[in-house]
């Protein structure tokens, strides 16, 4: 009978020792362990504006086209500029024709002496010389400008990527530094990883990152860098620049979320969209000794 | 397995999941415990049960993830 | 030390009583389950943690076995609720009147679903009623973030559940358990002990009517037990479809006693004393067996075979021969009646002797078929007044909030609603709602000083906000626990939480807390005036739906099939009767008339179905099919309105019948012993008629109330 007794609390004590044990790993796991369902898919957008005024003569890309670096991505009508292109070219050979009148003029009164003509009417005419060179050199460059304007009246892509959201139609008008179009740098997508504060300190640049994606997908990465920093939700500033903090109770206090950035591994395989949303987990302690043996390299 | 799960555009943590199949085997286990009497070596069942409960889910967890 | 030493151990160090213990674990218990809920809601990042505190507080209770089938049911009801709500914001959140309309319907529907059960299925409807408002009405209020509202408020809600049931079962549990082995034991005994009584003369008939008054009350005591203990313990579930027959075993038994009861009496009435001898020396040996029953299910099993062999000896060939001939039918009904109980007493202690086993061994098997299990009488009518009701009342306080523009209309609505769907089933649903109020003062007037003075004095420890808690929540559940306060002390504890409502961040904003009191009260009155005064729900209204849907049982015992008929009949005048018995606010005398009604239709309905069911099973008699259903039929017109001339024809259907029986000419044995049955059931029910003429109001109770 006691061997029973014995017997019955022992075995609920035991497995009431596991249970505990079991279930304070899975909570470490789940509370601590560095994983997030808020990561989102980032990349660097490219804003692309035309550098001159114009109408939009010709668009050779579609939207969400992938394009090489260099690509052409859009013509503003250049009659304009090819006009201006004349029309200082004309400037030019005025003041070409100009200069070389001046130059002769003041070389020919440079030989004669001064009996003959006053030493201020040489000098007047050998600035004039010099002024008309001067003249000619503006309008050079003002050739140049126009002929620069002429050349930015086609836009190119300045990375491989994706055109995106692009709404620009023929005939509509560009000015100048309005964007036109987004370019998705194909090269540059990353994901931030946004973690409780209380996740970080198993977090460390190298980590090697699996990334689950909604849609199902599965990527692998690394953890590239933790962020410095981050705004004071209750720092903000008042009138007269004084500090405004908002008295507030928070019974239990909650971890923020710090962003953390992800580069991924064999990008060119998994076509992403920036700002999607994925699962990331990352699997701490695996990089540590490579790490450690780069750190001093780099 | 994966940690989430969607339903019909919704992602749901798979923890939910390995919830209810803990919750529902934590409830066969006790009925087969009733039914072959073995509730008379266990001390406290209520305590028990729980602590099976906390053993499956935890353990189920634990291997999801 | 083992647990029964350390309880004894504890009541001595605290000098407390065992109900005193109950109380203080179940106060205990419930803040511990409360704070955890919030702990976890606060720790998860939950927008509402008080959602969490107030599911505790409402499906607290002292008996772990409640809280869990509370538990169940609410959780059930919360999921449903989540799923219409979504749709009905999906459907019509662009037109408020349509809105409230088809949440007013879907509350109705709740409410009167769960007048329909009443028992802990009700539960779960009235928690999809009142989850459709605690999501619908600030989902539709912004509309972008309803998905995100439900499933938040769904969250709270399991998460509270969820602590509740888990402290409930492992945190010193009060356990019902016991307190089923304990009523099936002494319901076997009592029941045991009555029959033995009644048969050897020795009791009193007014002690014998308190006894059986009190067993037929066990009935729906075991029931709403079982259906608890259920989800308490796997011991119980187990052999739970065999505790669902015991009791109809028992209903069935319990029934026929009756009638051989009454006809004893009646023969005692006449001065027929033969009649009554020769029953009693004929039961001598029964009686002797009961007035030995056993205290356990191991002993009803040596009891068992005892009982057999008694209630063999009853079967053998009666020696008529001293009767006299007017005599005679009464007496081989008693004998008859007296076989029908054995027969029964022995089904119920079979079931009773397998409880023993977790697996019944094949001497056990219950005789029952497995279907068999009571069923409380679901009212349509009732359940129609129930629905018209909370719609009503939800449809008056949202006109109001339209009308206003009241910030906290939708509280009010939510309070309306909650009041309606609660008491939907209650007997004294006003009393209900002023109780309630009571609670609400109490709570509206301490959480003023609270939320405006002592929680910003307790700064940002949770520990502290829990200790703050304490003085208003520990007089409120301790309240709660006492049957006679727990209408006043579990409001208050509730609405002390939802105004308290510790959230993260915490905003303190006295125009919202009393906004928000208001909306208690004037959601509260809304539900009062709906229940006293525009539908009521008490009194003699009560007690005329309660005999109308007597009187209904009279015909359907008529008329539907045999099959799991006879549990149905009793199960639902069982319940009727107990309903009957809590009705308020009406003259004692008025319900004493209507559990008589309730007692002469359970004999007549017991005397019909045996002869419907010797009909049914005899072909030779297949001949009187055409009298039986014209003398059932002219049965009913009696029942539907009382009348000296109905029950004339019904009397003279029934002679003739009776003559048309007797005239038969039947030479196999066994079917003469069918007519003979059948003679002695058409006897019953013309002697249970005959009473009812004897005592007007019985019979006519209902049609009185009716006129």
């Amino acid at each position: 009978m006691n061997a029973i007794k014995a017997l019955r609390i022992l075995m609920t004590l035991a497995i009431c020792v596991i249970a505990v044990m079991v279930g304070t790993a899975l909570w470490d796991h789940y509370m601590l362990s560095p994983w997030t369902r808020d990561g989102r898919v980032r990349a660097d957008v490219v804003a692309i504006a035309p550098d001159v005024a114009g109408l939009i003569a010709d668009i050779p890309v579609h939207d969400n086209e992938y394009v090489h670096k260099g690509d052409l991505l859009m013509r503003i009508d250049d009659k304009r500029y090819q006009m201006a292109v004349d029309q200082a070219e004309a400037a030019l050979k005025a003041a070409d024709v100009e200069r070389h009148l001046r130059k002769q003029e003041a070389a020919r009164r440079a030989k004669l002496d001064s009996l003959v003509i006053s030493k201020e009417n040489r000098e007047t005419t050998s600035s004039q010389a010099a002024a008309a060179d001067a003249k000619y050199d503006a309008a050079q460059a003002a050739l140049d400008v126009a002929k620069l304007n002429l050349e930015r009246t086609e836009i190119h892509a300045p990375v491989d990527g994706y055109v995106t959201n692009f709404t620009a139609q023929v005939g509509d008008y560009a000015s100048v530094g309005k964007p036109v179009l987004a370019l998705i740098n194909a090269h540059s997508y990353y994901i931030l990883g946004y973690f409780e504060e209380t996740k970080l300190p198993r977090v460390r640049a190298g980590d090697p990152v699996r990334i689950h994606m909604m849609d199902g997908e599965e990527l692998t990465g690394r953890v590239q860098s933790v962020p410095r920093g981050i705004t004071d939700q209750n720092d903000t500033v008042g009138r007269s620049m004084l500090a405004n903090v908002n008295p507030t109770y928070n019974w239990v206090r909650l971890a923020q979320r710090i962003p953390v950035r992800i580069s991924i591994d064999d990008l060119e395989h998994h076509p992403l969209i920036a700002g999607q949303t994925c699962t990331v987990v990352i699997k701490p302690g695996k990089q540590d000794t490579k790490q450690a043996a780069a750190a001093p390299a780099g | 397995m994966p940690r989430e799960f969607a339903l019909s555009g919704i992602l749901f943590p798979s923890l939910i999941v390995v919830f209810v199949i803990a919750a529902a085997v934590t409830w066969i286990i006790d009925g087969l415990m009733a039914r072959a009497n073995l509730h008379r070596y266990v001390w406290h069942p209520p305590l028990f049960r729980l602590a099976l409960f906390a053993c499956l889910f935890g353990a189920g967890g634990l291997l999801l993830y | 030390m083992s647990g029964t030493d350390l309880r004894h151990f504890g009541r001595q160090l605290f000098g407390l009583t065992p109900p005193q213990r109950i109380t203080v674990l179940f106060v205990f218990r419930t803040i511990v389950s409360a704070a955890l809920a919030m702990w976890l809601s606060m720790r998860f990042g939950l927008d509402r943690p008080s959602t969490s505190m107030i599911t505790v507080i409402i499906v607290a209770q002292p008996q772990s076995g409640l809280v869990l089938a509370k538990s169940v049911y609410r959780a059930l009801g919360t999921l449903i609720g989540c799923g219409v709500t979504l749709l009905f914001v999906s459907l019509f959140a662009q037109y408020r009147e349509l809105f409230i309309g088809s949440v007013a319907l879907w509350v109705g529907i709740c409410a009167a679903g769960s007048a329909y059960f009443r028992d802990f299925k009700a539960y779960g409807f009235i928690l999809s009623g009142y989850t459709a408002l605690i999501i619908g009405f600030p989902a539709a209020l912004h509309t972008g973030v309803t998905f995100d509202t439900a499933l938040s408020r769904v969250s709270e809600v399991l998460l509270g559940i969820l602590c509740a049931g888990v402290v409930a079962d492992t945190v010193f549990p009060h356990r019902l358990a016991p307190a089923l082995v304990e009523l099936v034991r002494t319901r076997y005994r009592d029941f045991a002990m009555l029959i033995a009584g009644t048969l050897s003369s020795r009791d009193e008939p007014g002690e014998s009517a308190r006894r059986h008054a009190r067993l037929a009350g066990d009935i729906m005591r075991f029931e709403s037990l079982r259906a608890s203990v259920y989800f308490e313990d796997p011991e119980v579930r187990i052999r739970n479809p065999r505790l669902q027959q015991l009791n109809v075993a028992f209903m069935a038994a319990l029934t026929s006693f009756h009638a051989l009861e009454r006809l004893l009496a009646r023969q005692r009435a006449k001065g027929g004393d033969l009649i009554d001898r020769i029953v009693c020396t004929r039961a001598k040996s029964l009686i002797d067996v009961l007035a030995d029953p056993p205290g356990s299910a191991a002993e009803a099993r040596t009891t068992l075979p005892r009982l057999e062999s008694a209630v063999a000896a009853l079967s053998m060939p009666v020696d008529a021969s001293g009767i006299p001939p007017e005599q005679a039918p009464e007496f081989h009904s008693g004998i008859d009646l007296l076989r029908q109980l054995g027969d029964e007493l022995i089904t119920y202690t079979r079931l009773y002797a397998s409880l023993a086993h977790a697996v019944p061994p094949a001497a056990l098997r219950p005789a029952l078929p497995d279907s068999s299990r009571f069923t409380p009488h679901g009212d349509l009518p009732t359940a129609i007044a129930a629905g018209a009701r909370a719609a009503l009342a939800l449809v008056l306080v949202c006109t109001f909030w339209i009308a206003t523009d009241w910030s906290a209309g939708s509280g009010a609505a939510l309070i309306a609603c909650i009041v309606c769907c609660f008491f939907a089933a209650s007997p004294t649903p006003v009393l209900a709602t002023r109780q309630m109020m009571l609670g609400a003062v109490f709570s509206t007037l301490l959480s003023w000083p609270y939320a405006l003075i002592l929680q910003p004095a307790v700064g940002d420890s949770f520990t502290m906000l829990i200790v703050s808690m304490l003085p208003i929540m520990i007089p409120a559940l301790w309240l709660a626990a006492q049957p006679a306060t727990a209408g006043v002390g579990l409001p208050a504890a509730l609405f002390f939480a939802s105004l308290a409502a510790p959230q993260t961040p915490m905003i303190q904003d006295p125009a919202s807390l009393l906004n928000q009191g208001l909306s208690l009260f004037l959601g509260m009155a809304a539900g009062g005036i709906v229940f006293s005064t525009l539908i009521p729900a008490e009194g003699a209204v009560r007690l005329d739906r309660l005999l109308n849907a007597l009187r209904k049982q009279l015909s359907e015992v008529c008329t539907r099939p045999l099959d799991g008929l006879r549990a149905r009949f009793e199960s639902h005048c069982r319940d009727l009767q107990m309903q009957i018995s809590i009705t308020t606010k009406i003259s004692e005398a008025a319900i004493t008339d209507a559990q008589n009604y309730g007692l002469s239709l359970l004999e007549i309905g017991h005397a019909i179905i045996d002869a419907r069911r010797t009909l049914a099973t005899h072909a030779d008699l297949a001949p009187l099919h055409g009298a039986m259903s014209a003398t059932l039929d002219a049965v009913v017109r009696v029942a539907e309105q009382a009348s000296a001339l109905r029950r004339r024809r019904a009397l003279k259907r029934l002679d003739d019948l009776i003559a048309d029986v007797g005239a038969m000419h039947l030479h196999a044995p066994a079917a003469l012993a069918a007519r003979q049955r059948l003679l002695h059931a058409l006897y019953r029910l013309r002697a249970g008629l005959l009473d009812a003429a004897d005592h007007p109001e019985s019979l006519s109770a209902g049609a009185a109330h009716a006129a």
